[in-house]
């Protein structure tokens, strides 16, 4: 593994195959954290460039995944992705050091999530990927025989786009190897609040299977600003998108009408707690987990909980959950400290607060449990109970959340209802009875992911994301029928 | 009390050598009234710890959050006896529309004319021709805009002048005949309205070919208002201008920019968009700050924050309001940098008013 390195400047975003460097122009994206300065390089094509790099990946590239086996291609992403676990390694040690700073997050806290992020892109992880969505990983790369008596192959698209949003680091990864795994070419276009993980990624495998080297690209605009890329946009047979239904609805604006669109926007996450595991025993485990998936990723994923239901009844009551949880995010946040609010986030969360304020004002059943801003926390933790009124309402990012009790499912599922196309992630602690009573109610309620508290931020490898097929919505399935090997038989030179 | 309190704030807008002192003397007599009388911002001091007591500045008036106007009701009067009711037009939550309630409008509306002629009307003569771009009172009654530019139009314009719109609706060949009158007058004349009016008339215009038609006579203004948040279609505030150049003839330094809310009773003007920074001013009735929105704490001249404005002329609501507005404080006035859009998420968590996204409109 010594064998990796970070041979280019690690500030540096992009991979550009085919491409001078020297004739890209290069923009510099500034970070503030902790009182520095960051620059970050990140290339600025023109059209012309755009169009030419479209050109070089989905011919050239696309040759070279076409000859490389999917073995050798799973192995040289176990092999990059086991180098980046290893956190003395020289590269992951940069690496620690830098996204930090980039991001704003708690670098402990980035350890944590992102070892574990990775750990889902090892070989097992991989493998479980392509087994997800097929019976026989072989249909990649040739035609094999189906139930029907035919022969079927996924056929992947000549070129993947890939628009990335900044919220997780090295979010890209995963919808990066899906189609290195599927072995389409891809450019990738990272966000401005995290432009490197994915740039570093894709520099080192390379690195290690250098006959891919072309297949592979990692560009960069300004969000929303789509004129030059134009050329891109209409290269791609497929783009993927992650972020909010506005930037989704105007980069599909943008796109030929006959180009394949997937979309992920902004989701809707809540965690539901049953009586059952309001015991006196289970229920410190819980809240700890609870406050986990608030902490990771300062509760900007599409997985983070928004709200916690806490059910009635239990030996803890949901007043007594929260207050356990306020105590328990402001433990966590002293080893995991939030990213520092910008200016317009931090209006959000005080206008937000404030009108939960006033409805306390107004109503007993609603409290604000919190203390201002302490000198110690960057972001002090505030938890809001709604003992009367079972809604679901997003709250801000960082360490607010809702604790919201209830006595009956039917109270819970209603209000979901308005929600139903923004949810994704449940996190639960339910007893198995409980379990195989609420699951089919979710499912219908919207709900795509159902997984234990304290694992709300770590889907599985080959999860459905949104509900979808992680590589089979990537490729085209080509059938060759029965009947056209039957009529063939009838034209062979060599008939009877 | 309210009536002496009301005394108090006619006198103190007519005065011309009111100090700091004779502010903060003043804010502090009203956050009384107010703590007294307007019971749920009471409690919502009280949640904070502040009473009457310990507040010795209008900088430690505990700033009402504008959503404020939508969960509470917040009068000192009982609303049944308040005459009149300004409400925002956005809205994020079904139908709940900000409410500001006031006992009448002659505080209002002395504070409005008391700024408006030093802020617009210089240099336009004695009653000139004016126009406004904006649905009428009769129309729009909860519409504080709507009064304010009645007001203006009334109290200041000639007897020719008019309301371009009809029945909520911009009347296209009403507003060319105004502007042929207009140009033939020879008089500086005056515009006013919200700001996407404006550009739904410079639409109409090119679409019939009369965009250099109407040149208005020299020393002509326009003031324009609300932006462009909610709005279908947004143009640089810059790009605005210069239309306004090319259509009207108004040079950038003619064209004032009035920042005012429903949340309060009196309004900021710039003096042109020709010097930068553009810094809004206020009377000596109303002062702003900028904060760090988590900690509350002010912040130091030139630094960017939250705005805060304590408006004496807002005494039956609220006088300290949070707006959702960032700028930078200057000695003489405030950068306006632009309404918060909502936190924007940095991808794919929601976000909290993204759910049922607002629109929030001149109003």
């Amino acid at each position: 593994m010594s064998l990796l390195n970070m041979a280019h400047d690690p500030f540096k975003a992009g991979y550009l195959p085919g491409l001078d460097e020297g004739e890209v122009n290069w923009e510099t994206l500034e970070f503030n954290t902790h009182g520095q300065t960051y620059s970050v390089q990140v290339p600025s094509l023109t059209a012309t460039q755009y169009e030419e790099l479209a050109e070089h990946v989905q011919t050239i590239g696309k040759e070279q995944l076409q000859r490389t086996p999917l073995a050798d291609i799973v192995k040289a992403i176990d092999q990059v992705v086991v180098g980046l676990l290893d956190t003395n390694s020289p590269i992951m040690k940069q690496a620690l050091e830098i996204l930090p700073k980039v991001t704003g997050f708690d670098p402990e806290m980035m350890k944590l999530t992102l070892h574990s992020y990775l750990q889902t892109f090892k070989l097992i992880g991989l493998k479980r990927f392509l087994a997800q969505d097929f019976s026989n990983p072989q249909v990649l790369e040739e035609f094999v025989p189906n139930v029907r008596g035919g022969f079927t192959r996924a056929v992947p698209p000549s070129l993947t786009l890939h628009s990335w949003s900044g919220n997780v680091p090295a979010l890209g990864l995963w919808s990066l190897i899906s189609a290195l795994l599927v072995k389409s070419p891809s450019i990738g276009k990272v966000a401005s609040a995290e432009p490197l993980f994915v740039s570093w990624f894709v520099r080192l495998l390379v690195q290690v299977l250098p006959q891919i080297k072309d297949a592979l690209a990692i560009v960069w605009w300004k969000g929303g600003e789509h004129d030059s890329c134009q050329p891109l946009l209409n290269a791609a047979q497929l783009v993927l998108a992650y972020g909010s239904d506005a930037s989704l609805q105007s980069l599909k604006s943008r796109l030929p009408a006959t180009t394949r669109f997937l979309g992920y926007g902004h989701k809707l996450s809540f965690a539901l707690l049953s009586k059952s595991s309001m015991n006196r025993a289970l229920s410190a485990d819980c809240v700890s987990k609870a406050a986990w998936d608030v902490v990771a990723h300062d509760k900007g994923g599409c997985y983070s909980p928004h709200v916690f239901y806490v059910q009635k009844g239990g030996a803890i009551s949901p007043q007594e959950f929260a207050q356990r949880l306020l105590i328990e995010l402001k433990t966590q946040s002293f080893r995991f400290p939030s990213s520092v609010s910008d200016l317009s986030e931090k209006a959000t969360q005080e206008h937000w607060l404030q009108s939960q304020r006033y409805q306390a004002i107004q109503s007993k059943a609603l409290e604000v449990l919190g203390t201002k801003l302490s000198t110690e926390l960057k972001e002090q933790p505030w938890v809001v109970i709604h003992n009367d009124v079972v809604n679901l309402a997003p709250s801000p990012s960082k360490r607010f959340v809702q604790v919201v009790a209830f006595e009956n499912w039917s109270d819970v599922l209603i209000s979901l209802a308005k929600s139903r196309p923004y949810l994704q992630t449940v996190g639960v602690a339910l007893s198995t009875s409980e379990l195989s009573e609420v699951t089919p109610l979710l499912a219908q309620a919207g709900v795509t992911r159902i997984t234990a508290i304290g694992s709300m931020t770590a889907p599985e490898a080959g999860w459905h994301h949104d509900g979808r097929f992680g590589l089979a919505d990537l490729v085209n399935m080509v059938d060759l029928e029965l009947s056209a090997i039957s009529i063939g038989d009838n034209f062979d030179q060599y008939r009877i | 009390m309210s009536a002496h309190l009301q005394n108090l704030i006619h006198n103190f807008i007519l005065r011309e050598d009111a100090g700091e002192s004779d502010f903060n003397e003043l804010a502090l007599e009203i956050f009384h009234h107010q703590f007294t009388h307007n019971s749920p911002f009471q409690a919502y001091c009280r949640s904070l710890g502040q009473t009457p007591r310990r507040v010795k500045s209008w900088m430690d008036i505990p700033a009402v959050s504008i959503n404020a106007f939508k969960d509470l009701t917040l009068s000192c009067k009982p609303v049944q006896e308040c005459s009149r009711v300004f409400m925002t037009s956005g809205t994020t939550r079904g139908d709940m529309k900000g409410r500001n309630y006031h006992v009448g409008l002659e505080i209002y509306d002395l504070s409005m004319k008391r700024f408006f002629e030093p802020s617009f009307m210089t240099g336009l003569g004695n009653k000139p021709l004016m126009a406004t771009l904006f649905p009428s009172e009769s129309h729009m009654p909860n519409s504080s805009l709507a009064h304010y530019l009645d007001l203006a139009r009334n109290e200041f314009g000639s007897p020719q002048s008019r309301c371009l719109f009809d029945q909520g609706v911009l009347d296209v060949p009403k507003a060319i005949e105004f502007l042929n009158l207009a140009c033939k007058e020879g008089n500086s004349v005056a515009l006013l309205g919200a700001t996407f009016s404006f550009v739904h008339l410079m639409d109409a215009l090119e679409e019939l070919r009369l965009d250099t038609e109407f040149q208005l006579p020299r020393g002509s203004k326009i003031l324009d208002t609300g932006g462009f948040k909610g709005q279908s279609r947004e143009i640089p505030m810059h790009v605005f201008y210069e239309k306004i150049h090319h259509f009207f003839g108004i040079e950038p330094q003619q064209s004032i920019n009035m920042y005012g809310m429903t949340e309060l009773s009196s309004q900021f003007y710039d003096h042109g968009q020709f010097k930068t920074p553009v810094l809004k001013l206020a009377p000596h009735w109303m002062k702003s700050k900028t904060i760090d929105p988590v900690s509350g704490e002010t912040l130091p001249v030139g630094e960017k924050g939250l705005l805060v404005h304590c408006d004496l002329a807002n005494f039956n609501s609220v006088s300290c309001i949070l707006t959702e507005d960032l700028g930078i404080m200057f000695d003489k006035g405030f950068q306006l940098l632009g309404r918060l859009s909502g936190a924007q998420p940095k991808g794919c968590s929601i976000g909290v008013d993204q759910q049922h996204h607002e629109v929030r409109g001149v109003s």
